[in-house]
């Protein structure tokens, strides 16, 4: 405490109180002109001093409210390219889209004029179903997932926040209740698509979604009735009633699941097997 | 008089040629800033003191500008620069709150 006082009742320089002493006890000598020609010095120096303490001022205000704006446009600026780049991904992934489904109309005009050709066709229908690479429709359940209404205890704002590992928990369940395909918002999953967290965002194959999140799943008609009684559904129906999780189950009669971008292999091969063992003749 | 000029002049010549600060130097305006503010706040006091000198003034400015700025530079340094400098705005906060009261008693004599 004592340093506080101090610092109040020292308020002032003590360099003032002192020289205003030695004035005090050197006023009866008259000032000679050399020492008047000093103090005229000085005081122009303080000016100076002075002046140089306006331009400090000046200059730091100056430079915060630049700072400040130049902070502004670039936000601005980020949020136009991060707008210009998802137009720009989405736009790229409809000309995939179409260009994926000419090749697959020629690839099926191809194989469409034999018989073993047909056989085969009808073979890598369902590859591509089964790998997510192929739009399905079915019927199942859509399962939503949504941060609580009220978050703003900090407290509990994160147990009422859904996070990547919860959709992954969800679609660990789903796919556990026999779902044979998922989407989370129209993203469906392959065997390659990671859930990730990236700052506050959710990815799903490294695309961002935006809550609420829903979660399709074609399946058996017990879909909905098999995933609530997992340990997911359960946990899950517990904190929407604690927390206000949003979470929901809904009966959907008819899905349609888009199709997931093709998977590019580049470095995985085959393992090769002897011919006996092949289970397909080659053509 | 001349004094409250000097610093107009000074703001003047800071908003109308807006020197760039270097970026080495930036981390250290704000507690040069606040230095400053408590040596003018000081020499003001001591102006309505009637113990204002000039010598006194130039030195304790530059001293306590530089001395903040070294103290911020030796925090930096040692990792503990923002705690440094929350400890001298704290300390030269106190110092020009009480100058600016007395300041304030002596204008008003309340």
């Amino acid at each position: 405490m004592s340093l506080l006082i101090d610092l109040t009742t020292h308020a002032v320089d003590e360099a003032y109180q002192q020289a205003a002493r030695r004035k005090t006890a050197s006023s009866d000598v008259v000032p000679a002109p050399a020492a008047r020609r000093s103090r005229r010095a000085t005081a122009v120096l303080v000016g100076v001093v002075l002046a140089a303490a306006g331009a400090l001022f000046a200059t730091s205000a100056v430079a915060t409210h630049r700072n400040a704006d130049a902070a502004k446009r670039d936000r601005k600026e980020l949020v136009k390219q991060i707008n210009e780049q998802t137009a720009q991904s989405d736009r790229l992934q409809r000309q995939l889209d179409e260009l994926r489904a000419k090749v697959a109309s020629a690839r099926d005009a191809a194989l469409s004029a034999s018989g073993r050709g047909s056989a085969l066709q009808r073979e890598i229908a369902e590859l591509e179903m089964v790998a997510g690479t192929q739009a399905v429709e079915g019927s199942g359940v859509q399962v939503t997932l949504d941060n609580a209404k009220d978050i703003s205890n900090p407290d509990t704002a994160s147990l009422g926040t859904i996070y990547d590992r919860d959709i992954q928990a969800v679609v660990d369940a789903l796919f556990a209740s026999g779902a044979e395909a998922i989407a989370v918002n129209g993203e469906r999953l392959t065997a390659r698509t990671a859930i990730r967290e990236a700052g506050d965002a959710i990815l799903v194959d490294y695309r961002p979604l935006a809550p609420p999140y829903h979660i399709d799943a074609i399946g058996p008609p017990d879909l909905k009735a098999t995933f609530l009684k997992t340990q997911t559904g359960t946990l899950y129906e517990n904190w929407r009633q604690v927390y206000g999780l949003g979470f929901s189950v809904d009966t959907r009669q008819r899905l349609t699941l888009p199709s997931a971008a093709e998977p590019v292999v580049r470095y995985a091969e085959p393992v090769v097997v002897p011919p006996s063992a092949q289970p397909l003749e080659s053509p | 008089m001349i004094a409250a000029l000097a610093l107009a002049i000074g703001v003047l010549l800071g908003v109308v040629f807006h020197p760039t600060v270097p970026v080495g130097l930036q981390p250290y305006l704000p507690i040069a800033v606040v230095a400053a503010l408590d040596a003018v706040f000081g020499a003001l006091r001591a102006m309505l003191d009637g113990i204002f000198d000039d010598k006194v003034f130039v030195v304790s400015f530059i001293a306590n500008v530089l001395v903040a700025a070294l103290i911020v530079f030796l925090g930096d340094q040692l990792g503990v620069g923002s705690q440094l400098s929350t400890g001298v705005v704290v300390v030269l906060g106190i110092r020009i709150f009480s100058n600016a009261a007395a300041i304030r008693r002596h204008l008003f004599r309340a």
